[in-house]
């Protein structure tokens, strides 16, 4: 008797049909993004974006063909499931991470390192007064090791 | 072509014997030891984020700062792989099967000892024969064409491409996201605009620390920070005391045979791109268990396992060296970062550079093997300070790194921008190990892609436009019919080797 076949894999057809629109995009944007005298210019983007189109293509018809894991080893073991709470402190530090990397132009490294690490340890669940001791402090060794002894340049915001 | 006179050795020792620069090894080794100790920071990310802090010293005692910590790192993940069973780095997973049980019997010092020792020799084996190919190979690389190099690289590619990544499809798909990527900038024939879209940070391209550190760390600070939220965050585990007899002569003869051919293992698998240093663990520790007379030993404490894992994935570190100096090839995570610092510092790996730079490539050598005497030295009396950071909470580890990745990204060019594509890639990278995505191939292929399309429309500059030259060149198709020998390989295996076994966050 047959086999029976194998049923879609979904995670692995969503990860090859967000791979194809990437592939679509990348191809979409080369006429505009290389100048008119680079014909030359748009030989390897092209292969990269085709190629990534071609690999893409071949992932979604492996996950229909219920082979999108069929040269896997099992994958490892996730971390147990999140909590919503949890989930919500993960997307919480993430933006914490994000809004860091944009207001260190305004707060300057050390306002926003500190800072940043202070809401990143209380988020992980780590008690207020050793978040600030502990991100104070590593904030002022880093700088002082990094800034003022190895002499490299750090970012100065508006504030600071 | 003898890249070796007694002007270049004597330059060389004179360099390489500076006080700065043994002192870079030594903080380099120190620092490894260190973080490597701590489960979680492997000896990539420790790397990465250490490429930052050498800007503005030599070379020379930069590189030497990252190739000590990389070694130091290899041997500190065995530390808690000893007394916690988890190991440090990713590489030490096959040395906490022998390692644990040993500990548990009451002798961790044992194994302490005997991975150090083993950790040493392999590490020396395998830089005596980077001492000894590397310029044999150059001599026979400088022979090479634009064809041959274009084809070469393609092979690495397709090769790196298969490993990492849960399956070759992935593989690919990063190594073209990487190619296309690296496209992104003037271009380098006519410096005509790529992929810019007018944004005038990105006539550089990418930067390729910022992407690094994105990718691999920073991303792991998420990783990690969603396994210290789950409900069921492991508690800290009990650390085994550091003690019993020290390593006694007569257990390293007994295991001289193992380290031996554990070491020539290691050095091989360096050698070839995209194999790594957890492969070369595991296919040490295979080969140890497999020719002992007595194989159930292993797994219960068996000294010989410790030192099959260590003296492997010890001897990866000087011959993975070969392929990047020699054809400027990395071969894996940890030396496609450190070819990174290379160019950051001016410095263009390849089949060049032996001959442009012969006494700084033999003063790395010479560092290399002073590194590994230091490697003996250095551990010991950190071990009970390694020991004790071993169980240090991740959770007073994560933020820490998250600020130091904000400081790396910025330092390379002082840009702001480099910041926010860190912040980006570490997206990136979070979802790629979800979905068992390789970082390793699409980081290659980014480094390798520009050197590609050089020697591309170099080779079909000289030939006139005619791409028969990929296939007429003997020693052109000679590797583009390996990359497709190597593509159908991976394509039609149908299990993965042993270190797809491990964490793939922190794979190399």
């Amino acid at each position: 008797m047959a086999p029976a076949a194998a049923p879609p894999d979904r995670s692995e057809l969503f990860i090859g049909l967000g791979f194809a629109a990437l592939a679509g995009l990348c191809l979409a944007v080369i006429p505009r993004a290389i100048g008119p005298y680079g014909a030359e210019a748009t030989i390897l983007p092209m292969i990269g974006a085709g190629a990534l189109g071609l690999f893409s293509l071949l992932q979604i018809g492996a996950a229909l063909l219920g082979r999108g894991a069929s040269d896997e080893a099992p994958p490892p073991p996730l971390a147990p499931p999140l909590t919503l709470a949890a989930w919500l402190r993960l997307g919480a530090a993430a933006g914490v991470v994000a809004l860091s990397a944009w207001l260190l132009p305004v707060l300057g490294i050390l306002l926003t390192g500190a800072a940043m690490q202070i809401l990143l340890f209380l988020l992980i669940g780590i008690r207020p007064l050793p978040a600030i001791i502990i991100a104070l402090a590593v904030t002022a060794v880093l700088y002082l090791a990094i800034h003022t002894v190895l002499g490299v340049p750090l970012p100065a915001g508006q504030l600071w | 072509m003898d890249f070796l006179s007694a002007d270049v050795l004597a330059s060389a020792i004179s360099t390489a014997f500076l006080p700065a620069n043994l002192l870079a090894v030594a903080l380099g080794v120190t620092a490894g030891v260190i973080l490597g100790a701590v489960p979680g920071l492997s000896g990539t990310m420790a790397i990465a984020l250490m490429i930052p802090l050498t800007f503005h010293w030599s070379p020379l005692f930069s590189i030497a700062i990252l190739m000590g910590c990389w070694k130091g790192s290899v041997f500190g993940g065995s530390i808690s792989a000893i007394l916690l069973n988890t190991p440090g780095t990713p590489e030490a997973a096959p040395t906490a099967l022998d390692g644990y049980p040993l500990s548990q019997q009451g002798k961790s010092m044992q194994a302490m000892t005997m991975a150090l020792a083993a950790s040493v020799i392999g590490a020396l084996f395998s830089d005596a024969l980077l001492f000894v190919a590397a310029p044999a190979i150059s001599e026979f690389a400088v022979t090479f064409g634009p064809a041959d190099l274009a084809s070469l690289m393609l092979l690495s590619l397709v090769i790196v491409s298969g490993t990492g990544s849960r399956s070759i499809i992935k593989g690919l798909m990063a190594t073209a996201l990487g190619l296309y990527l690296g496209c992104i900038g003037l271009d380098p024939l006519t410096a005509e605009r790529r992929l810019t879209f007018g944004v005038l940070h990105l006539d550089q391209g990418l930067d390729l620390l910022a992407m690094t550190i994105g990718l691999l760390v920073l991303s792991e600070v998420f990783v990690q920070m969603r396994e210290e939220l789950s409900s069921a965050a492991s508690a800290a585990k009990p650390r085994l005391p550091l003690k019993g007899a020290w390593l006694k002569l007569a257990d390293l003869k007994r295991a001289a045979g193992v380290i031996l051919r554990s070491s020539i293992i290691g050095s091989v698998c360096g050698a070839l791109p995209g194999v790594g240093s957890i492969t070369a663990a595991f296919m040490g520790y295979d080969q140890a268990r497999m020719t002992s007379g007595h194989p159930e030993t292993f797994g219960k404490g068996e000294l010989k396992g410790v030192a099959a894992a260590e003296s492997a994935n010890n001897a990866v570190c000087g011959t993975a060296l070969v392929p990047m100096l020699t054809l400027g090839i990395p071969g894996s995570l940890s030396v496609a970062i450190i070819m990174g610092a290379f160019m950051i510092h001016g410095l263009a790996p390849g089949p060049l550079l032996m001959s442009s730079e012969p006494a700084f490539v033999y003063s790395l050598f010479l560092l290399l093997l002073l590194s590994d005497i230091l490697l003996f030295l250095i551990p010991l009396p950190l071990l009970p300070l390694a020991a004790r950071l071993s169980t240090i909470r991740r959770a007073y580890l994560l933020a820490p790194i998250a600020f130091f990745c904000f400081v790396g990204a910025y330092s390379t060019n002082q840009s702001l921008f480099d910041v926010k594509v860190m912040v980006v890639f570490a997206v990136i990278g979070v979802f790629f190990k979800r979905w068992g995505i390789s970082p390793a191939a699409l980081l290659i292929a980014f480094i390798l892609g520009p050197l590609v399309e050089n020697n591309l429309r170099l080779a079909l500059m000289l030939s006139a436009g005619d791409p028969t030259v990929f296939v007429t060149r003997p020693l052109s198709a000679v590797f583009l019919g390996l990359a497709v020998v190597a593509l159908g390989v991976m394509t039609f295996r149908r299990k993965r080797p042993a270190a797809a076994t491990v964490p793939e966050t922190a794979r190399d």
